[in-house]
């Protein structure tokens, strides 16, 4: 599968891969500006309510029967802060055209044509009313709100409200609930023109549209979002200073949360990117890593115990279910095999398995073509590997004292303790 | 033995269906993609607390039995499947339904040897007292994690609710109490009574030959005797529901409600139970879905959030329709559901939302051939769970009528055994 990105007008780039081995295609377009904590209400409300209603499609349902009308194409927005950055955008999957019935073909049915005239209609005609602006503020606090009913999910975010306090990517929810409500139509309206203006703006495609067609409809849909000349995007730093925090919170679960939160001063630009995601792999992904096998295996302490590397942030976060009087000797377990491997205690087949684990997901990637999509935008974004041959490569030149390496420049920052009040109330 | 060769021309794809000569059925749905899935299915999941031994004898079994014998197949003298899929670059899991348990693997290399410790799991059983006790405290954690998934608890409310007799009634985990009475004795029994080849399927998806999928299967299999099927009661469950109306206090930001409705499948076969699926699917997005009118009111009247979700399930033996949703109004919302169906069972389905709703209905199934997974496991072993062909849904969809989505209308939605479950904050 070969990834080919063409140069459009201003900074807009098309990443496309062109083949028949799939039944559906997939369209995306992102938009990525630097991100500012004073935009996080307008940034997370711009796309869902583009999406109640445009100037061709006066309503959400009418929207809604357009993509069934065009085979039941599959059109979803994003919207996260990844590091120092707002990254947002729509997706959609779609059936490749020879689905096309005779009939429908012969009325001028054509599935790309019209996501993408469907996806610039969102994106650059919206029609913001003060009623769906309302809605969707009241859908979103909503959300946030709800936040609660999971519990494990809600520590993970606690642990990053905490951890990244002042950050433009977090805000704790109070504050977040008060800037949605604040937020007018005319405060939108400014946002909307300025990400429009200022975004870096990247489309790709993946199915059996030549780039050229593929070029010349973006031409058509999206001509005055190409107009942008938003340059280079610095790189942000790393988080490198660690606070050394413990927090505990009370909830009304029957189950206790540990988050721990560590900087590993590791970034995806830097040259130990690679070992930092192999020391991941080792430590926290999957049945075989050292926390499944010691914490849960070996302990019985719970149902799941895993790691997670932020690549762009290089915070990696440990988080586990259990119950609260086993919270010291979980901590020490989780704690002691980080030590374990700064020590050096890595066995080749550990790290053997954790490189055939990485090989495995870039071979995989063959049949989820959104993967080279990630790995090409992340770059030009973060840096790092251009293409995943580049990341495989990367992955296999990586020593086990290149992983101890960076496992010994790995530092704890905070401890966040959910306490399950309603502990032993539901036990038989 | 035979391999039979399913094509359909519509979908440009093929599979082969094989009964080994063990009574296993093997599935191979050849697919040139980079990534190779199997799956291997047994009939026994949550629902089974008891079956017939050879004697006719009844041997119960603990609630959550089905769920705990699936953590500990992993288990090998001397080591774990786990180690063995990863030393092979494959990844490996398991899961347990109602109905069913399966085990799979992804990888996208070794694929015969991945297959050979995949089929490990229906013919080495291994527990120890030790293994099994220290699995009480790990399942008994995951117990404490859905014991705060209000979504969980509603759902398992719901269906306490709805059923009188069936073991729907019971959560697929069982409860500390009752996975305490497992002893490697109890997963033993199990594991002779329903890892037999006539109740299990293979199911195999990827750049692979029958013959080669064959020939592992053969080395796995060969010399291994198999006790008979264990035959399991029915439980005999009446019309009615066993309570309309169930509330239990979370931490929750608002209510969530899930109401249930209950059918009767009872002496359907299972080729029209599949139609009563299909018919629905079409009827319910015909009137619930984010393109029709209902969930559009209800969404800009605030009662509804985006979340709302709808649908019909079919287990072995029972099938009911459900509703969800995060609302601050639960009462009033599924006043409104009931309003709908009754004036949509008053004036009737309208035909140009039928005819959309097909056309998504059969795009929806094209989508699932792009990936070995889907293939393997939602549209292969599903159908023979189902008793079905797997190519057999694009005839259901295309011969599901107005009529017949009508019927279901009547039939289903219009039943008056309902369950409203809701969960409130504490």
């Amino acid at each position: 599968m070969e990834l080919k990105t063409y140069r459009l007008s201003g900074s807009a780039v098309l990443d496309h891969i062109r083949t028949d081995s799939f039944k559906k295609a997939r369209l995306s377009v992102t938009l990525t500006l630097p991100a500012d904590s004073n935009d996080l209400a307008a940034m997370s409300l711009v796309l869902p309510i583009s999406m109640r209603a445009t100037e061709k499609y006066s309503d959400f349902a009418t929207l809604c029967r357009r993509c069934d009308d065009l085979y039941a194409a599959d059109i979803g927005d994003t919207g996260a802060i990844r590091g120092k950055y707002t990254v947002l955008g729509l997706r959609a999957a779609m059936l490749c055209n020879r689905y096309v019935t005779d009939a429908d073909r012969e009325n001028g049915v054509d599935i790309t044509d019209g996501v993408m005239e469907l996806m610039s209609q969102i994106i650059l005609h919206p029609r913001l009313s003060e009623r769906d602006i309302e809605n969707e503020k009241a859908n979103q606090i909503n959300r946030i709100k709800a936040r609660v009913n999971d519990s494990f999910g809600f520590a993970v975010r606690r642990l990053r409200e905490v951890m990244q306090k002042g950050e433009p990517c977090i805000m704790e929810a109070q504050e977040t609930i008060s800037r949605i409500e604040a937020l007018t139509r005319e405060s939108l309206e400014e946002y909307r023109s300025r990400l429009l203006r200022d975004a870096r703006v990247e489309f790709f495609y993946c199915g059996p549209e030549s780039g050229e067609r593929i070029g010349e409809l973006i031409e058509k849909h999206f001509a005055p979002l190409l107009g942008s000349d938003a340059g280079e995007l610095p790189v942000p730093a790393a988080r490198l200073a660690c606070e050394g925090r413990s927090v505990t919170e009370e909830g009304e679960y029957t189950q206790s949360n540990l988050l721990l939160g560590f900087c590993t001063g590791v970034r995806l630009c830097d040259a130990e990117f690679y070992a930092a995601e192999l020391m991941n792999e080792i430590y926290g992904e999957g049945s075989t890593s050292k926390l499944f096998l010691n914490v849960r295996e070996k302990r019985s302490l719970c149902y799941f115990c895993a790691s997670d590397y932020d690549e762009v942030t290089g915070i990696l976060t440990v988080g586990c279910g259990i119950d609260a009087d086993t919270w010291d000797e979980a901590q020490a377990e989780i704690l002691a095999q980080l030590a374990e491997m700064a020590k050096g205690n890595i066995s080749d087949e550990e790290l053997e398995n954790a490189k055939q684990s990485i090989y495995s997901d870039c071979r995989e990637a063959e049949d989820h073509p959104e993967d080279y999509e990630e790995f090409s935008r992340m770059a030009r974004t973060f840096g790092g590997p251009v293409t995943i041959e580049e990341y495989r490569e990367g992955i296999a030149g990586v020593t086990a004292e290149q992983i101890s390496a960076v496992a010994q420049k790995t530092r704890l920052d905070t401890v966040y303790f959910l306490r399950g009040t309603l502990e032993g109330e539901d036990e038989e | 033995m035979e391999l039979c060769r399913i094509n359909n021309d519509w979908l440009g794809e093929s599979y082969y269906d094989i009964t080994h000569k063990s009574g296993l059925r093997i599935f191979v749905f050849p697919k040139k993609l980079t990534t190779f899935y199997a799956v291997l299915g047994t009939r026994f999941g949550g629902i089974d607390h008891s079956f017939l031994d050879e004697n006719g004898k009844k041997i119960e079994l603990p609630v959550g039995t089905a769920h705990f014998l699936e953590h500990k197949l992993f288990d090998r003298k001397g080591g774990n499947s786990d180690e063995t899929f990863s030393y092979l670059g494959a990844e490996a899991n398991a899961y347990t339904s109602y109905s069913t348990t399966r085990y799979l693997f992804s990888t996208t290399e070794n694929f015969h040897e991945c297959l050979t410790e995949l089929m490990r799991f229906m013919t080495e059983p291994y527990f120890t007292k030790k293994s099994v006790k220290k699995e009480q405290g790990i399942i008994g954690q995951e117990i404490k994690m859905y014991a705060d998934n209000p979504y969980a608890v509603g759902n398992e409310n719901m269906l306490r609710g709805l059923y009188r007799k069936c073991n729907l009634r019971d959560t697929i985990c069982g409860s500390i109490e009752s996975i305490s009475q497992i002893t490697d004795k109890t997963l033993y029994a199990a594991h002779r009574a329903f890892y037999t080849p006539e109740n299990m399927a293979l199911s195999v998806c990827g750049n692979v030959t029958p013959e080669a999928v064959l020939e592992t299967v053969d080395r796995a299999l060969e010399g291994k005797s198999f006790a008979p099927a264990a035959r399991k009661e029915k439980a005999d469950e009446p019309a009615e529901v066993a309570s309309a109306y169930i509330e239990q206090k979370m931490r929750v930001a608002r209510p969530i409600f899930f109401l249930g409705i209950k059918d009767k499948v009872d002496g359907l076969t299972m080729i029209e139970r599949r139609r009563r699926s299909c018919a629905m699917t079409l009827t319910n997005n015909m009137l619930f879905s984010s393109s029709g009118e209902f969930y559009n009111r209800l969404l800009s009247e605030k009662l509804i959030s985006p979340g709302f979700s709808f649908g019909y399930t079919s287990t072995r033996d029972n099938a009911y329709e459900s509703f969800s949703g995060e609302t601050d109004q639960p009462e009033r919302v599924v006043e409104l559901i009931r309003e709908k169906i009754s004036s949509a069972r008053r004036e009737g389905l309208s035909r140009e939302d039928f005819e959309r709703c097909r056309r998504v209905m059969l795009s929806g199934y094209i989508r699932l051939f792009d990936s070995s997974e889907e293939i393997a496991d939602d549209v292969v072993l599903n159908s023979w769970f189902s008793n079905c062909a797997p190519f057999s849904t694009p005839d259901i969809i295309n011969g599901a009528t107005l009529e017949s989505c009508e019927q279901v209308l009547h039939e289903v939605l219009g039943n008056e055994n309902q369950t409203l479950s809701i969960i409130k904050p504490l």
